[in-house]
């Protein structure tokens, strides 16, 4: 290869990525030569305009759809499969109706090497962090929307991800359980030391979690990232002070522009 | 306790009203009894299924017939929506013809099963099994084409691949449906075992119903007919309770939605 990228720090990496889907007999390209670098351990939230193609990238990335060219690279290595390295939350939790909340959680660990005893602990340990250790018997329909999404959080972070990707993860979900669980993310994310890619398309969400807000843009690829320098541990309140409202207000006007140029 | 003599009074209060306006309009109209037989003429009736030793022998031959089909259609069912629904050559090669076949009453094969097998105890067999069939082929197909995509990428983000996607991921998520199509089976089979017997047998409940028929007594073809009814009922609450014993979780994803 000619163009040597420099993976030290980089977890993945998107080199040209080109993806399209195809619907009914018309070929639509999503995401064109897409490039981009994510640093271990970071936080990413992606924002965009609806079809912009925020989801396509991470069910691209967790190798659920193919890419039509281009590569991604988890630490130097071309990912060719869905695998335990790269876990999934979905917006309407996706969890095993047929499986007690521990058996869901439980679930990856199957094709892990662990010893029984280690998966049990895992599985205890993560009970235990989300607080629903009393339901641990319960199925996936006696628990409320939040509590699934607690579940398929747990579930996705099991196994040890090297990188998570949640699609719009809270947005069934009601204000004051949105905010209980973004920092649940947080308190997760601060112990497994996952990278994550986020997508959603609540500016306030994504500002308050990320370490850099990307906002993307289709074909025309990213059309601007916002480091975000807020302490950790964030607490809610961060969302009332001016400089907080001052990067909503900056990306809301960027998001204006772009929807001008890509139509409705 | 209490409220458990309320259930079972209003379970049977539909079924004492109906025999006491039964009971009413055989004593206030001129109907032949003959014809329409009171609710005691069936009882008598059903007396002498059991003093002849025809009745357990009749139920037990029908239950036979009617759970060998159930089991080996079932089962073959089962395998064929699955291989149907995951290889997308056997479902363009073997669906239309399922479907074209699903099309006939199963009644209307009888004729020739009788002429290819007979009228021994294979020929019935076949008949229940191929009732049986069909709605658990279409509900395990269905059930399985429909798995959200989600939950399979959810598996596949976790780990699970092949065999295991398959037995531990998409099976089960197509259980609610397959779970329909062997219901639908219980009363398919318990339909095409009478026709069967109707058609020749020595021994069922549709064999008796026929030679009631043949000897013009009403009485004991309403009384073969009782005794259907409480097996079809029997069979699909039996059906109902063992399959919620199996899949609890079946009914609170109905009960929340």
């Amino acid at each position: 290869m000619s163009t040597a990228i420099a993976f030290d720090n980089f977890q993945l990496v998107y080199d040209k990525l080109t993806v399209s889907y195809v619907s009914g007999s018309v070929k639509k390209i999503v995401l064109k030569e897409f490039s981009f670098k994510v640093e271990r351990g970071k936080f990413i939230a992606i924002v965009g305009p609806s079809g912009c193609g925020k989801s396509t990238l991470l069910n691209a990335t967790a190798k659920f759809i193919k890419e039509d060219s281009g590569t991604i690279l988890l630490d130097g290595q071309a990912i060719k499969k869905s695998s335990l390295d790269i876990g999934f939350v979905f917006q309407n939790y996706a969890l095993f109706d047929w499986l007690t909340v521990e058996e869901n959680i439980g679930f990856g660990l199957k094709f892990t090497n662990l010893t029984k005893s280690e998966k049990k602990v895992t599985v205890e340990k993560l009970l235990r962090d989300i607080g629903l250790i009393e339901q641990r018997k319960y199925y996936p329909a006696e628990l409320s929307g939040g509590m699934q999404q607690r579940v398929a959080l747990a579930r996705s972070i099991a196994p040890k991800p090297k990188v998570l990707l949640l699609d719009e993860p809270f947005a069934a979900l009601d204000t004051d359980t949105k905010i209980k669980m973004r920092e649940l993310l947080l308190q997760l994310w601060r112990v497994h030391g996952t990278t994550i890619l986020f997508v959603t398309h609540d500016l306030e969400e994504a500002l308050f979690l990320a370490d850099r807000v990307v906002i993307i843009q289709g074909v025309d690829g990213i059309a601007g990232t916002i480091d975000v320098s807020f302490p950790r541990p964030r607490e809610f309140s961060i969302v009332y002070t001016t400089e907080f409202r001052g990067l909503v207000e900056n990306i809301a006007n960027k998001f204006r522009t772009l929807k001008q140029s890509t139509g409705p | 306790m209490k409220t458990k003599i309320i259930y079972i009074a209003k379970t049977i209060a539909p079924f004492v009203f109906f025999i006491c306006m039964w009971l009413v309009a055989i004593s206030f109209s001129k109907i032949n009894r003959a014809l329409l037989p009171a609710p005691q003429d069936v009882f008598f009736a059903l007396k002498e299924f059991v003093a002849s030793r025809t009745l357990i022998p009749d139920i037990s031959s029908s239950l036979f017939r009617a759970i060998a089909g159930f089991a080996i259609g079932g089962s073959l069912g089962l395998a064929c929506g699955s291989l149907t629904a995951r290889i997308p050559f056997l479902n363009w090669l073997i669906s239309p013809i399922f479907n074209g076949l699903r099309a006939l009453p199963p009644v209307s094969i009888v004729p020739l099963v009788i002429v290819w097998a007979g009228m021994g105890e294979s020929g019935k067999i076949f008949i229940t099994s191929w009732a049986a069939f069909f709605p658990v082929w279409l509900n395990t197909h269905d059930g399985i084409t429909s798995v959200d995509k989600n939950i399979i990428w959810a598996a596949r983000s976790l780990g699970a691949k092949n065999m295991h996607l398959l037995f531990d991921v998409i099976l089960p998520s197509a259980i609610p449906r397959i779970v329909i199509g062997f219901r639908l089976a219980v009363s398919t089979t318990l339909v095409c075992v009478i026709v069967a017997e109707m058609t020749g047998a020595t021994v069922g409940l549709g064999y008796r119903l026929e030679l009631a028929y043949l000897v013009f007594r009403v009485d004991r073809m309403i009384a073969c007919l009782l005794v259907l009814a409480i097996i079809g009922i029997s069979a699909d609450r039996l059906f109902a309770r063992f399959s919620s014993i199996i899949f609890p979780w079946i009914a609170l994803r109905h009960e929340l939605k």
